[in-house]
């Protein structure tokens, strides 16, 4: 995405005077740059604001997974920087936290910034302290200073700066105020023109202190100029096996020679840990928590200047008391989403047939037209461009208006605070079905991509609980499922009403199956935490962001070109195999029969039980790698099979869907009842995830037999569902 | 899961139960012929040797038995601390899986939970090297009356599951601090804002340990019983919350001496949201149950 990355900087409102971003292009640097702070606190916007990339940003603990790497140019020196996953602490035992201790501890960046949300400094200086306690040179960006002041919050960051031996610049990354001077801060700190000197940690507590001046005497005895001792000490308390194992090797770690005889006297000391650590019951994390806290605290009192210090304006709690409400809350709730999704249709409508008429109007025929000049053998060109080719514009056309849409709302509900609302109003629920609240969120998220929702599911922090989120993950209608199921359901519940009715009945329909995907997500977590996932639901916390006011235009232009790109990729490397299949399976004849012919033949039989029929089933499999491909499957097969002449269809090739009409000629000559409609709608909810889906999965889970369960329990709760429909139905009307 | 041969079962089981009866400093002798074959059999391995009229481990014997008593004792430590599992399933979950793990996953859960030292009912968990630490308690019906009234559960047996059970649906957990309210026959406990009597033979089963606490403790209730707009300060967090979810709520701010308020229910009463060191917290009552606050 770098090639868009240069645009912003060249406009002169948000221009960083001296500052060239490089994007990811940072093979030579003369300083690294890490950033590190609190989840949610602009670190991201910052990263991008510097490097001119476009890394999505989002409320949420976790959103910058691994660590990203980018560079920008700034007074004639070059730097990288990197960006750490956004933590509450240093100390505990996940990866994150692993991941940014012991990058911050061993690889000793130049300058660390430290990104803190200026309206919840408090418990940001949790992990400033910490941070402090391990780096030589940081600097602090009090981010969001705009909205701390109109909260009637003033920091004074002189005395700040003096109190934690730092600078500290007061910045607002989203407006990019205060970048130049953090620019030129962090050159000064890089190059040592300021020194800084980090408030260490002190700890009132007595056991702790006595703990740590055995642990530092030792430590000094037995290896002679290892630094920061006394962060190794408190490492120790905790029991962080890769402090232990770096002490073993100090050559390797921290560059120090030593005596033979030294691994004794390491593991002696480590023994010795072990003791103080049970005398004490192992709470040194309850102990030193505290005492950081006690110190934020003294440094808020002398730091803060306020007049009225207050953690909500009286806006956001009249704002919380309407979006929490008992019964406007979940109107409100259901409303946006019936809006995102009502906008996300429609709007798709305009742009996926100008897509269309351009690529399968325009493009497609000239195609055709250069395949002839160029007397390319009919199967080839029937594979390349009725095949791949049409496939894949069709995909495109159909999901990327849609996605283009959808995401960017969502995008801009999240930053506004308005999911974390939506999580907190729907946890009891949740709760009981023995899932996380945040579940809310990767639910919500599956209406626009199932592949996207499970990569989401990140932010849900407790294993169970996440395998539950990506396992219901696919009863979330996605977009690729969408169009199908009003096609369908304006064409056989519409038209079983007056005419007038009829577009309100198809709307009703397919809120009911939405609506059944749903119910199917919380019975679904509800059935697997008392089965498979078997257990309570575990530790939860949801941090509720204070609202703030979206950046529209950069949302929609961040979360549009991300999403863009991931759906090009995903139809060529998904939807093209799947027409070349299409193709195939339509125009390979064995014994004058197509093989589509033979395969819809062996189908029929268990289909029926189904109330379908074998080309229903056929498209359903073709369709693995991309659902919105099995409506248009559907089609053609039927015109082949049936021998349907329809003026303008060419067999074997998908044709365009917005004349409902013809489309219902060809569904009715293929036998199609509403049984076979509503079955349809139904197994579209409840079948196995798109490939790209279980893939995902795969990726997310490192598990065969979680991937397994996620793929086939949906196809399963289908296949009884379908099997009962059937069964009723033939009873009651006679004929199946 | 691998299908593993009875043999290996029962010759675990045996070793085990002649770890107990060894630290106890009793004699093991075998109950029935099928434990007296298993255990001559374990002599011709080296893990027994006999010994006036009984058994005794050898020192191979003893470590094999600290290593399956380590896979039981971090396989609870794991179901508490990672799945939620309820916490009356525990041991019996483990008393199967112990048998099936092995150490290279052991070794990593050990890792992933931190390096505990005692599993949630407070027993010491035997490190890779098969030691054991031990600790100091006394059982809570042989407590006299007016020793310190104030004591720390440091555990619970386990067995009979079925008096376990109750304990725990009176919200006694290892870690939680009670006051000892002497009566003739019944113990009358008082803890986190509630006072139960229970009867001896769910006393046998708790042993506590003194502990010097603060006057506050006498008026401690739980986080969760504050209503919308009351502030509390936190005195303390109850030993039950466990692992991650303990050090989250401290990372959070939910720390000794901190001022919590009230700012908003959710429409269906729960989860509440707090407004703690500057910024909003949500929690379920499980977790709201184990901060244990004055109310300010």
């Amino acid at each position: 995405m770098k090639f868009f990355g240069n645009k912003c900087e060249s406009c002169q409102l948000t221009r960083v005077e001296g500052l060239t971003p490089l994007g990811d292009a940072t093979r030579n640097y003369d300083f690294i740059i890490a950033l590190a702070g609190n989840p949610n606190t602009g670190k991201s916007t910052l990263f991008n604001a510097l490097t001119g990339l476009q890394q999505h940003t989002g409320n949420w603990p976790g959103k910058t997974v691994a660590r990203k790497e980018g560079g920008f140019k700034f007074g004639g020196k070059i730097y990288k920087i990197i960006d750490l996953p956004g933590t509450y602490s240093l100390m505990a035992h996940s990866e994150d936290e692993e991941i940014t201790r012991n990058y911050l501890f061993f690889e000793k960046p130049d300058v660390t910034v430290i990104v803190a949300d200026a309206t919840r400094l408090e418990r940001n200086l949790n992990l400033i302290l910490q941070i402090l306690a391990i780096t030589d040179k940081a600097v602090l960006a009090l981010n969001m200073i705009d909205e701390a002041e109109k909260k009637g919050i003033h920091i004074d960051e002189r005395h700040l700066s003096r109190l934690l031996g730092i600078p500290v610049v007061k910045t607002n990354a989203r407006m990019r105020f205060g970048l130049e001077a953090l620019l030129q801060t962090i050159e000064q700190v890089a190059t040592g023109k300021i020194k800084t000197r980090p408030l260490r940690l002190r700890f009132s507590s007595p056991e702790l202190q006595r703990a740590l001046k055995q642990i530092d005497k030792e430590l000094k005895k037995i290896l002679p100029g290892l630094k920061n001792r006394e962060w190794i000490a408190l490492r120790l308390l905790a029991g962080d096996k890769f402090i232990e194992e770096s002490l073993r090797h100090p050559g390797r770690f921290y560059g120090i020679q030593t005596a033979p005889g030294i691994e004794d006297a390491v593991e002696r000391l480590l023994q010795s840990v072990k003791r103080i650590r049970i005398e004490n019951q192992d709470r040194f994390y309850d102990i030193i928590t505290e005492n950081i806290y006690e110190t934020a605290r003294r440094i808020i009192d002398e730091t803060l200047i306020t007049g009225k210090e207050r953690i909500h304006s009286p806006l956001e709690v009249k704002l919380d008391r309407i979006i929490t409400h008992k019964i406007y809350g979940f109107i409100i709730m259901f409303l946006m989403l019936g809006f995102v999704l009502w906008l996300t249709i429609k709007g798709a409508n305009y742009p996926s047939q100008l897509l269309g008429d351009l690529l399968i109007g325009k493009i497609y025929p000239a195609l055709k037209t250069l395949a002839g000049q160029m007397h390319l053998p009919g199967w080839l060109a029937g594979m390349l461009i009725d095949g791949v080719y049409l496939t894949t514009a069709w995909v495109v056309s159909v999901m990327l208006p849609p996605m283009a849409i959808f995401f960017p709302l969502f995008t801009l509900l999240e930053d506004f605070g308005f999911l974390s609302r939506i999580a907190f109003n729907l946890d009891k629920i949740y709760k009981k079905s023995g899932a996380h609240g945040k579940q809310a969120l990767t639910m919500t998220m599956g209406f626009g991509c199932n592949a996207a929702a499970v990569v989401s599911t990140r932010i849900i922090d407790s294993p169970r609980e996440r395998l539950l989120a990506i396992i219901t993950n696919n009863f979330s209608l996605c977009n690729g499922r969408w169009p199908g199921q009003i096609l369908l359901a304006t064409i056989f519940i519409g038209a079983m009403v007056p005419e007038k009715w009829s577009g309100l009945a198809a709307m009703l329909a397919v809120t009911t199956i939405a609506t059944l995907g749903i119910f199917m997500s919380f019975a679904g977590s509800w059935f697997l935490s008392k089965t498979l996932l078997r257990g309570e639901p575990s530790a939860f916390y949801l941090e509720l962001p204070p609202y703030r006011i979206p950046q529209i235009r950069k949302t929609l232009y961040t979360s549009f070109i991300e999403r863009t790109l991931i759906v090009l990729w995903r139809a060529i490397v998904f939807a093209a195999p799947a027409g070349l299949v299409i193709w195939l399976v339509a125009n390979t004849h064995i014994g004058g029969e197509s093989l589509a012919a033979y395969i819809v033949d062996f189908l029929d039989k268990p289909a029926a039980w189904l109330g379908l029929n074998g080309i229903i089933l056929l498209a359903f499999i073709i369709g693995i790698p991309a659902n919105e491909i099995i409506i248009p499957a559907v089609l053609m097969l039927t015109i082949l099979l049936f021998d349907i002449d329809l003026t303008g269809v060419q067999k074997g090739m998908l044709t365009e869907l917005s004349d409902t009409q013809s489309v219902k000629q060809i569904l009715t000559a293929g036998g199609w009842t509403l049984l076979t409609a509503v079955n349809y709608m139904l197994l579209s909810l409840l079948h196995n995830p798109c490939s790209t889906t279980i893939y995902t999965i795969y990726k997310e889970t490192k598990s065969i037999k979680w991937t397994a369960i996620a793929t086939f329990f949906p196809l399963l709760i289908g296949i009884i569902i379908l099997f009962l429909i059937t069964v009723i139905y033939s009873l009651t009307a006679g004929a199946v | 899961m691998r299908r593993i041969g009875k043999y290996k079962i029962n010759r675990e089981n045996l070793l085990k139960k002649a770890l107990k009866i060894q630290t106890e400093h009793k004699k093991f002798v075998p109950a029935g012929r099928s434990e007296k074959k298993l255990a001559e059999r374990l002599v011709s391995e080296g893990l027994l040797r006999k010994e006036n009229g009984g058994y005794r481990l050898t020192e191979r014997g003893k470590t094999e038995a600290a290593a399956i008593i380590r896979k039981h004792r971090l396989y609870e430590t794991y179901l508490a601390k990672r799945t939620g599992i309820d916490i009356k399933d525990w041991h019996r979950l483990a008393e199967n899986r112990e048998h099936h793990l092995d150490e290279a996953t052991i070794n990593k859960w050990e890792k992933e939970l931190g390096f505990p030292l005692v599993d949630p009912h407070g027993d010491p968990i035997p490190d890779a090297g098969g030691q054991v630490e031990v600790i100091e308690s006394i059982l809570l019906n042989e407590l006299k009356p007016r020793q310190a009234t104030f004591y720390k559960i440091v555990h619970l047996e386990d067995e009979p599951e079925e008096i376990y059970n109750r304990l725990i649906d009176k919200g006694l957990y290892p870690g939680v601090i009670i006051r000892v309210i002497f009566n003739k026959d019944k113990w009358q406990l008082a803890f986190e804002g509630l006072e139960i009597e229970i009867p001896e033979e769910e006393a046998r089963l708790i042993s506590v340990k003194k502990v010097a606490v603060d006057p506050a403790y006498f008026n401690l209730i739980r986080l969760s019983s504050l209503k919308e707009g009351e502030k509390g300060k936190i005195i303390r967090l109850s030993d039950a919350l466990f692992g991650l979810t303990r050090q989250r709520l401290l990372d959070l701010g939910f720390v000794r001496n901190a001022i919590v308020s009230v700012y908003l229910k959710a429409p269906l009463r729960e989860p509440v949201a707090y407004d703690i060191k500057g910024s909003t917290v949500a929690l379920r009552k499980e977790q709201a149950d184990k901060i244990l606050v004055i109310k300010l």
